[in-house]
């Protein structure tokens, strides 16, 4: 029997970097419709454009599967959707048949992990899942899926995805990281206006511009999830770290049978 | 805010098992495959809102062999008809005695809380040969004088018995003379090919209508028009003032009669004049069909099969805007069936409430119906893209 995991987080650059440990699960990327598992199709948009806005993204999860495994990726676009798009994916699936529901997004520095936790908890709650009493954990009770919440980048510290690519980079790309550091903190603010500084004055500009100047070496031109995806962020070298194996062991405790 | 039904729990109803519908709002709009009970739960509320009235069973449960044709009442119960409105058992014996039970429960500002249904087979002796050859030659075709006279010596037919408990706290005052008692009960006989007489036809406890897909076209408007006129002082400047909340363009409404031609209902209009009804499009007539419903249900319920049917996709939006004002303005609580998500959008647009919105999604697995809440009804559609059908 196929185990159904559903994870939503919170942007397109988690799914990214979620996928690369799903690889070690022997999972597929499935791109054509008629080859996804009918459990998920409900969750394909059947209506363009979404909300009236014809910029905006169509909202469909990244879905992985092999014979045993299927994994839909959900990016809410934002921590605010987390719980709303739990509850409407649950709505039209058959819920009762999920394996295990996972959650995974940064902490950021205004809240500590364990309030962002708490508030998520309160959410998650009239939804009726089994909900996990600590951060990390995997909750398993009978009849109900396993339900947990991961919170970047170790379910205790402050900071977000990219503290974690930091840490990848300083084991593969020592020299960009290096370089990115030097050319992020020699930066003259004085010739840029307080519009070209917003984001990167945000409390993870900074850490946002080193990763972003890495990968705009490793993938000119592309986005950060296109070289997540491509280069050697998770590798086998980079899974001897803490924060990735506390990631991966998060993982196998909600995927594992 | 209460509701006429806030709750329905159908169970025996055709295919219907044990429905629960909980939370139920003053729109209720109902998606499924075909064959998942949605029009069964439209014809259950309206016989659990006239429970008591044998023809109102005769009636719904003709419903579906006379749907499209312009003919919907019948001269004869139609015995089988009757009999798959109860939830039929799969592979029982033809030995066993047919015996079958609807239970309707219900919480809500309706003074019905129960209805209960019992229907057994029952046999009689034949009826005369005479009688017989003449009834057919009235109103029976060739094709069903297949009888034998040993067949003929005995009828069949069906016991109907019919428990109703009334809250006598919330009827109207003016109707207690209706409902004197908190717990009725009736019992009526059906014979096959006999017509059924009945000496009174009890009123219905909460008043309620249904518009079918087939009304668009077969609707008879002009008479239904006619009787509102005849029958309430005001009728047709009632009429006017809901269809001009449709379109203020309309002026008035009249009869008009050619030598020529028969009477047409011509509606005057601000830009076209003194136009007859079949210019106007589909969105207006199909909103003049509802506003004459609409007035003889006040405080009640109306039950809409195929909401989408006839309406082009353009004029959803203010068909739907303006029912749901209409109805909760006269607080009527609506029940809808569609195919459509356009039609599922059209009653999500900006100008109506979500709040009074809620959405069941029937299946034809066993599973329990899905309830959505307007707000999640909404997210779904606009921030997701989502089919809930």
């Amino acid at each position: 029997m196929v185990r159904y995991c559903y994870i939503v987080a919170e942007g397109p650059q988690d799914i990214e970097f979620l996928i690369c440990f799903f690889k070690s699960y022997s999972l597929k990327r499935v791109t054509l419709l008629s080859k996804l598992d009918s459990f998920w199709e409900p969750l394909v948009p059947k209506t363009f454009p979404i909300n009236d806005d014809l910029m905006k993204r169509v909202p469909v999860p990244v879905f992985l599967q092999n014979s045993e495994l299927s994994v839909a990726l959900h990016s809410a676009i934002g921590i605010t959707r987390l719980s709303n798009t739990i509850e409407e994916s649950l709505a039209i699936i058959p819920a009762s048949e999920i394996f295990g529901i996972g959650v995974f997004l940064d902490a950021d520095d205004v809240e500590t992990p364990q309030e962002r936790f708490d508030k998520l908890k309160a959410e998650l709650f009239p939804l009726g899942l089994s909900l996990p009493s600590t951060l990390g954990e995997v909750m398993k009770v009978k009849g109900s899926p396993k339900c947990g919440i991961f919170i970047a980048p170790n379910n205790n510290d402050s900071g977000t995805l990219e503290d974690i690519l930091l840490e990848c980079a300083k084991l593969n790309y020592p020299n960009l990281l290096s370089l990115s550091t030097n050319y992020v903190s020699s930066i003259d603010t004085n010739q840029l206006t307080s519009s070209d500084l917003k984001d990167l004055n945000k409390p993870a500009g900074k850490n946002k511009a080193l990763i972003s100047s890495i990968s705009s070496i490793l993938r000119p031109g592309k986005t950060l999830q296109v070289s997540i995806r491509d280069n050697r962020w998770i590798d086998e070298k980079t899974m001897a770290l803490d924060s990735i194996k506390l990631i991966k062991k998060f993982l196998d405790e909600f995927i594992l049978p | 805010m209460s509701q006429v039904f806030d709750r329905l729990q159908i169970s025996g109803y055709r295919a219907l098992k044990s429905v629960n519908l909980s939370q139920l709002g003053q729109v209720n709009i109902f998606v499924g495959d075909n064959n998942a009970g949605k029009t069964s739960i439209l014809e259950a509320i309206s016989i659990l809102c006239n429970p008591l009235d044998p023809f109102q069973w005769l009636e719904v449960s003709q419903r579906r062999l006379y749907l499209g044709r312009s003919q919907l009442m019948t001269l004869r119960p139609n015995i089988e008809a009757l009999k798959w409105t109860f939830n039929q058992k799969i592979g029982a014996s033809n030995d066993e005695i047919y015996q079958a039970e609807i239970l309707i429960e219900a919480n809500g500002t309706a003074p019905i809380s129960e209805l209960k249904a019992k229907l057994g087979e029952i046999y009689g002796s034949g009826v005369e040969k005479n009688n017989q050859k003449s009834f057919e030659k009235d109103i029976s075709s060739p094709e069903e004088e297949v009888s034998s006279p040993e067949i003929d010596s005995v009828r069949a037919g069906l016991e109907l018995e019919i428990e109703v408990n009334i809250d006598s706290e919330k009827i109207p005052s003016g109707q207690m003379s209706l409902f004197p008692l908190d717990q009725k009960r009736e019992i009526f006989l059906f014979w096959e090919n006999e017509r059924f007489v009945q000496r009174r036809r009890s009123k219905p406890i909460v008043k309620n209508a249904t518009i079918f897909p087939s009304y668009s076209s077969s609707e008879p408007i002009l008479e239904r028009l006619s009787q509102i006129i005849l029958q309430k002082e005001n009728g047709k400047n009632e009429v006017l003032e809901l269809i001009r909340s449709f379109d203020d363009n309309i002026l008035d409404i009249q009869i008009l009669s050619t030598p020529t031609a028969t009477a047409t209902l011509y509606i005057k209009h601000k830009e076209l004049g003194l136009a007859p009804l079949y210019v106007f499009g589909d969105g207006f007539k199909r909103a003049l069909v509802i506003a004459l419903t609409l007035l003889t249900i006040a405080n009640g319920v109306l039950l809409v099969d195929e909401i989408e049917t006839s309406i082009h996709v353009s004029a959803l939006g203010s068909v739907f805007s303006w029912l749901i004002e209409t109805c909760r303005r006269r607080e009527i609580q609506l029940f809808v069936t569609t195919h459509s998500l356009e039609a599922i959008d059209a009653m999500l647009e900006p100008q109506i409430a979500t709040d009074n919105v809620v959405a069941f999604r029937l299946n034809n697995n066993g599973q329990a119906p899905q309830r959505f809440s307007g707000n999640l009804l909404h997210r779904l559609r606009s921030e997701r893209g989502l089919d809930v059908r």
